[in-house]
């Protein structure tokens, strides 16, 4: 049966790590976001939860500590937090609301998020949510942008939320929903669908390293 | 190859009830039912707890929070989305998260303007028996994986490790730490046969 949504997906041992709850905060987050536009990683995660179920169950023996001497129930000063804390929903413009997946919301610095000039054909918000010492931002391209050649410090991974991106080196093609990771070997040329701006999350764990003077000049400017 | 850290995981006999219904433990405003909930699972839960690295008298802590916001709850259990140990597993992680970030994870929102609805049919009177024969088809496979398999999936749940530290741990590159978990899942999901939601 065909599905609907996304077709490329996180690193299965991403989805595992969040489904063991291991998983560093920005990628917790992004990951809620692919989950909300993507019923077949939904589905997936169901069955990684169940396998830890059925772990506990069945090979859980050894996981045992003594709780001979624990009391039943926590005594109540020392445990203000026992209910979970849902902090209250954060209230975004509806422009933003339809295009963001909620668990986002939460790490805009303004009331009113604005997209701000970052080089010609690029604009961004800088949210804060810590990818590995440098924020996660959503990254807006115009129409036909190239985002010169470049090689990575670190993981950059992001997270398709409206427009078509195209990885020149792969030959993939990106959509809303759709996750691309790349890792520090890889060096890829991006481009950006003809027809409509492309909005995405970046999070970069190092910076880019351009091979182009272009690419430098961008990367200084842009500082992705 | 593969440096074997802490435990040996081993097949133990499974509780002897039968499995994805709400367990009599939880039968409400009953504190002896409370007492037998608390004795079968949190040995469980405070291991998991010292497992993610909490201090002992942290661990029992959580474990009693977890056990009591397991009792309250129990009303919103259901045995046809989860099997009980797989809810009190996502009940005791997510207090773990919590309280190592002090703050809330966001999770997706069925009520997000943004969801993307699944095709496949809605859930309907059959589902009961459908979750129970996939979580019996799972039973199987985590029983049929290696040794050293089942060892890398339990770490990465009860270890409570990223890759990077697990990495750091085994004195190995993070690619041979992601590479070994996925083969383990790879095996898993090859003895699950035509796919785990497809049963
Ligand atoms: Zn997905």
């Amino acid at each position: 049966m065909p599905e609907l949504g996304p077709s490329h997906h996180p690193e299965p041992d991403e989805l595992l790590a969040y489904a063991a709850g291991t998983t560093e905060p920005w990628l917790s987050t992004l990951m809620a976001c692919h989950l909300t536009l993507c019923p077949h990683c939904r589905q997936e995660l169901v069955m990684l939860e169940e396998l830890a179920g059925v772990m506990i169950e069945d090979f859980g023996q050894e996981l045992e500590a003594d709780t001979a001497g624990t009391p039943l129930l926590p005594k109540p000063v020392l445990s203000p937090t026992a209910e979970r804390v849902i902090p209250p929903r954060p209230v975004v413009p509806g422009e933003i609301a339809s295009q963001v997946p909620r668990p986002l919301h939460g790490f805009f610095a303004e009331p009113v998020p604005r997209f701000r000039f970052l080089a010609p054909g690029v604009s961004h918000i800088p949210l804060t949510l810590d990818g590995g010492g440098r924020p996660v931002r959503l990254v807006r391209f115009r129409p036909g942008f190239v985002v010169p050649e470049h090689a990575h410090a670190g993981l950059e991974w992001l997270l398709i939320l409206s427009g078509h991106l195209l990885d020149a080196t792969t030959g993939q093609r990106f959509a809303r929903g759709d996750v691309s990771e790349r890792d520090t070997e890889d060096v890829h040329t991006q481009l950006i669908g003809k027809d409509e701006p492309c909005v995405a999350v970046f999070a970069h764990l190092g910076p880019p390293i351009p091979r182009t003077l272009m690419g430098r000049i961008l990367s200084k400017i842009v500082g992705l | 190859m593969d440096r074997q850290v802490g435990v040996s995981w081993t097949l133990n006999e499974p509780p002897k009830r039968s499995r994805g219904s709400r367990p009599p433990e939880l039968e409400p405003g009953n504190p002896e039912a409370y007492a037998r909930l608390f004795a079968q699972y949190a040995p469980r839960v405070k291991g998991y707890m010292l497992r993610r690295g909490f201090a002992a008298e942290t661990a029992e802590e959580l474990t009693q929070e977890v056990m009591l916001a397991v009792w309250k709850k129990a009303e919103s259990f259901d045995p046809e989305r989860a099997s009980f140990s797989t809810w009190v597993f996502t009940i005791a992680r997510n207090r773990c998260i919590d309280q190592l970030r002090r703050s809330a994870r966001p999770e997706p929102d069925p009520d997000d303007p943004c969801w993307v609805s699944s095709v496949s049919v809605p859930p309907g009177p059959e589902d009961n028996t459908v979750a129970k024969r996939r979580q019996e088809r799972l039973r199987e496979a985590l029983a049929d994986l290696d040794d050293d398999q089942r060892h890398a999936l339990m770490q990465v749940y009860f270890e409570g490790q990223t890759n990077t530290e697990a990495a750091e741990s085994l004195g190995v590159p993070v690619g041979t730490v992601k590479s070994r978990t996925r083969r383990a899942l790879e095996a898993l999901r090859k003895r699950l046969g035509g796919g785990f939601n497809h049963a």
